[in-house]
């Protein structure tokens, strides 16, 4: 009796547990369902406003994926990078109804990573990263589109005969085309800014070598240049870009010519590094610089009137609001000149320009309907999207301006429709754009502040493109050629190089730059450095008539 | 009782170390505050450290009409507060059984669920996975597979074996099944850890991150910590490469903004914290006092 009243127990108990468990799962389903209610729900409240009016137009036309680049900075009431004003027109005027997949900026690659390993990625894949698209080749992810540029396309076949460099930087290693871009003309990138009222009232003339800069930047260091009585400036910034300059100025570029053969440029890497580290031993720089690892707190002291020398940007009217305006803002009387590298042993270079001749975009191998991706891509480089895209309707959102350009008819206007849109111009070649497209008709003589910044472009211009300076490295960084993995695994382990030099440049005498050289020929060889060498120099010697080069990248300069 | 000279050194000591520990979690708080409450000009020339300088709220106009952050944040709400409510459900409904010693089976489930903690699936076999079961693009990728943190259940599980077992006797013979036991009984003697664990779970679900970035396709999905990352990573990345087109340098939202965004972000957390609180130093007293 007493057992019986024990399994009776024990088997309530169990009954008790089995009705918990579907309990439980009658949750997880009841859950679900809701669920899949709601997605319809929105489904349906969302469809008729993505197809507009046009919805029984759009239905003959072939469907595409394409990515497309999520900054997070689409005002709300435009909708969202992947169904705004701007997807609803592509769609409505293209040949392809184009389904936008929204990639994160900032996790780009791992977020297209993950598409390709699970099938998922979209037909044109647009990214920036040079590596990563070579590494779709290797994987043959991606399709070569000679034969889909022969058949299907016009407006890019056009540009494609216009511009030749443009077949030579997409081509891969199998001598087929994989890649679609964008082509601007070659402008002066980044700029070496000088305090020309610092230069005037300590009677300075601007330097033309390593040695008169070193007495610069001493001068401005040490004389009070801004007149208030404290040594509180600093002669140059060594952070940041103005650190990436003095490299150049050097040719430290990693990779230099030599007698014909490309070579690690160790020599060079060490002129530079010496000659930061006595502008350091002399008290001349930021003694903190290497904190300021993106340059942030030396663009603060540009813009607060403490630094004389300083690499800034003119390559887009915005840069006029960061390099410039903060500056005069707090010293009116400010005066900028922007200058050429001084000439080192080693040459006479240009500071830092842009990629003529940007690839950006491929077709998923997977691509159901590469005739439609074809065409999307063509519809996207032809000139009238390209200025639609970045204008906006004519009259609605821009107007003529005196010089026969395109300008926003109202910026806070401009700035809510299209300057979040950037990203759909990807495949908008600039150049065919011009002469209005630049920054040399975007700013307004008639404004004083962009009046003085548009003076500062064109000396940029000359400082960069000018006669007798020189490109630092063979070709833009996105030319040079993408590293096997075990060989970016050496790449990686080398990289550490740089902190020695960067010892060397803060400890004084008790660590010399020609002991850091030492170490990191020591790390150099031991991590097998030489297989880098003899990559990058074969790479060099079978390549270097078919490569797109730094003569190539000259070929965009712009013609005034 | 006066301390004495030993015992004021210690509290001096003991005081220097947590004051420093407090500043060094606020001040880096106070300066985003003010950066986000700066003027550009400011904030551009590095004059901003710990008060705001010609203080306006420009920032955070330009957030609300220039990114889509008040949706992001019903987002971030919707998806904390539905996960609050479905992982503390089966966290409990998981850590209840497990320690009911008549449940057959308690060890091999025990080392079933703990045995997850040891190995994943992995990125890609995830993302398969939730693929196929056509949650992608749904906040179910998000809720659940972490429905129940196994380090959480067992918090719960251990603090429901602390129950003396007279109490369970007790109500047994006052005639109480298993779910009133659990409802009635358990579940209000473990309020202070089940307080604890909510705001674990919300603040992991309010920081979610990664898994929205994979598992969320739509940007109209995105929540603020994604939306947030996005604006502050594109600063950083520009000014990390000089290949980048003049297309990329536009996209650039000015640091105040992005300090706002951060604020917003961080202000809710700030409110919970202190309301929930009291259960925490409940938690701590009822293990205290016995007999």
């Amino acid at each position: 009796m007493k057992k019986g009243t024990e399994s009776m127990k024990t088997w309530k108990i169990r009954t008790g547990t089995v009705v918990a468990c579907m309990l439980a799962s009658a949750a997880i389903l009841v859950a679900a369902c809701s669920n899949n209610a709601g997605n319809g729900n929105s489904n349906a409240s969302s469809a008729p406003s993505k197809d507009g009016g046009a919805a029984s137009e759009q239905a003959a036309k072939p469907k595409i994926s394409v990515s497309i680049y999520d900054r997070g900075n689409v005002p709300q009431e435009m909708g969202t990078i992947g169904n705004n004003r701007w997807t609803q027109w592509l769609n409505d005027n293209g040949p392809v109804e184009a389904q936008y997949v929204p990639i994160p900026r900032g996790e780009s690659v791992q977020k297209l990573n993950l598409l390709f390993a699970s099938n998922d990625a979209p037909d044109v894949v647009a990214e920036f990263d040079t590596s990563f698209r070579h590494q779709l080749y290797q994987q043959k992810q991606i399709l070569a589109v000679d034969e889909l540029v022969d058949q299907y396309s016009v407006s890019y076949k056009q540009l494609m005969e216009k511009y030749p460099e443009m077949k030579k930087a997409a081509t891969k290693p199998d001598g087929k085309m994989y890649e679609f871009g964008r082509v601007q003309q070659l402008m002066g990138f980044q700029a070496l800014f000088i305090r020309n009222d610092w230069l005037k009232k300590l009677n300075l003339s601007v330097p033309e070598t390593p040695e008169e800069l070193f007495e610069v930047v001493k001068a401005f260091t040490e004389n009070d240049p801004d007149g208030n009585g404290q040594k509180d400036t600093f002669g140059i910034a060594l952070s940041g870009e103005t650190g990436g300059a003095i490299n150049t100025m050097f040719r430290d570029v990693d990779w230099v010519l030599k007698d014909g053969k490309l070579v690690r440029g160790w020599e060079q890497k060490n002129a530079a590094n010496a000659f930061k580290k006595r502008l350091y031993d002399a008290g001349l720089v930021d003694k903190d610089f290497l904190a300021d690892t993106n340059g942030q707190k030396a663009q603060q002291d540009w813009n607060s009137g403490k630094i004389g020398i300083f690499v800034g940007r003119t390559i887009d009217p915005v840069n006029l609001t960061t390099f410039y305006e903060p500056l005069k803002n707090n010293v009116p009387d400010a005066e900028v000149i922007a200058i050429k590298l001084p000439r080192s042993e080693y040459g006479r270079f240009a500071i830092g320009v842009n990629n003529p001749v940007q690839m950006t975009t491929v077709i998923n191998a997977k691509a159901k309907n590469p005739e439609a991706a074809m065409k999307y891509i063509d519809l996207m480089a032809s000139t009238e999207v390209g200025e639609m895209l970045r204008y906006g309707q004519e009259g609605a959102d821009s107007v003529r301006g005196s010089n026969g350009c395109l300008k926003p008819k109202d910026p806070a206007h401009f700035t809510k429709e299209l300057s979040w849109a950037l990203d759909f111009q990807l495949l908008m070649s600039q150049i065919e754009l011009e002469p209005c497209a630049g920054i040399l008709s975007q700013l307004d003589p008639a404004n004083p502040l962009e009046k003085d910044f548009l003076e500062l472009v064109k000396q940029n211009l000359e400082a960069n493109l000018g006669e007798g300076v020189e490109y630092a490295p063979i070709t833009h960084g996105e030319h040079m050629p993408t590293l096997p993995d075990e060989l970016s695994v050496i790449r990686t382990n080398v990289s550490k190089v740089a902190d020695f030099y960067n010892k060397a440049i803060v400890s004084g005498p008790a660590y010399t730059v020609e002991q850091a050289y030492a170490e990191a020929m020591d790390l150099w060889n031991k991590s097998g450095g030489e297989q880098l060498e003899s990559f990058y120099s074969d790479w060099y010697d079978n390549n270097k008539d078919t490569a797109f080069l730094a003569k190539d990248m000259w070929k965009f300069v712009i013609k005034s | 009782m006066k301390p004495s000279l030993g015992e004021r050194i210690y509290l001096i000591g003991v005081y220097m170390v947590l004051t420093v520990a407090a500043l060094m979690c606020l001040l880096p708080l106070v300066h985003i505050v003010s950066v986000s409450t700066s003027s550009l000009q400011a904030v551009a020339s590095g004059r901003v450290t710990l008060f705001p300088i010609d203080a306006s709220l420009e920032a955070y106009r330009q957030l609300i009409d220039g990114t889509p952050i008040v949706r992001a944040m019903w987002n971030s709400a919707y998806i904390t507060v539905a996960g609050i409510l479905f992982s503390m459900t089966f966290t409990v409904l998981a850590a209840y059984p497990l320690t009911r010693s008549y449940f057959i089976g308690r060890r091999m489930y025990t080392f079933a669920i703990v045995f997850t903690m040891l190995f994943g699936g992995g990125l890609i076999p995830t993302y398969m996975t939730i693929r196929s079961l056509e949650l992608i693009n749904t906040y179910w990728s998000l809720w659940l597979p972490g429905l129940v943190s196994v380090f959480n259940m067992l918090v719960l599980r251990t603090s429901i074996e602390n129950i003396p077992s007279e109490i369970d006797e007790a109500s047994r013979i006052d005639g109480c099944g298993e779910w009133r036991y659990l409802l009635r009984i358990v579940l209000p003697l473990s309020m202070p850890v089940l307080a604890t664990l909510a705001l674990f779970y919300g603040v992991g679900y309010w920081n979610s991150f990664f898994n929205v970035l994979m598992f969320i396709n739509d940007p109209a999905k995105f929540n603020m910590a994604v939306l947030v990352q996005q604006m502050i990573q594109s600063q950083t990345m520009l000014s990390q490469l000089n290949a980048l087109g003049s297309s990329e340098q536009l996209q650039l939202s000015p640091e105040m903004v992005n300090a706002a965004a951060v604020v917003v972000m961080v202000l809710p957390m700030l409110v919970v914290y202190p309301l929930l609180q009291k259960y925490f130093v409940k938690g701590v007293m009822i293990g205290a006092v016995k007999g």
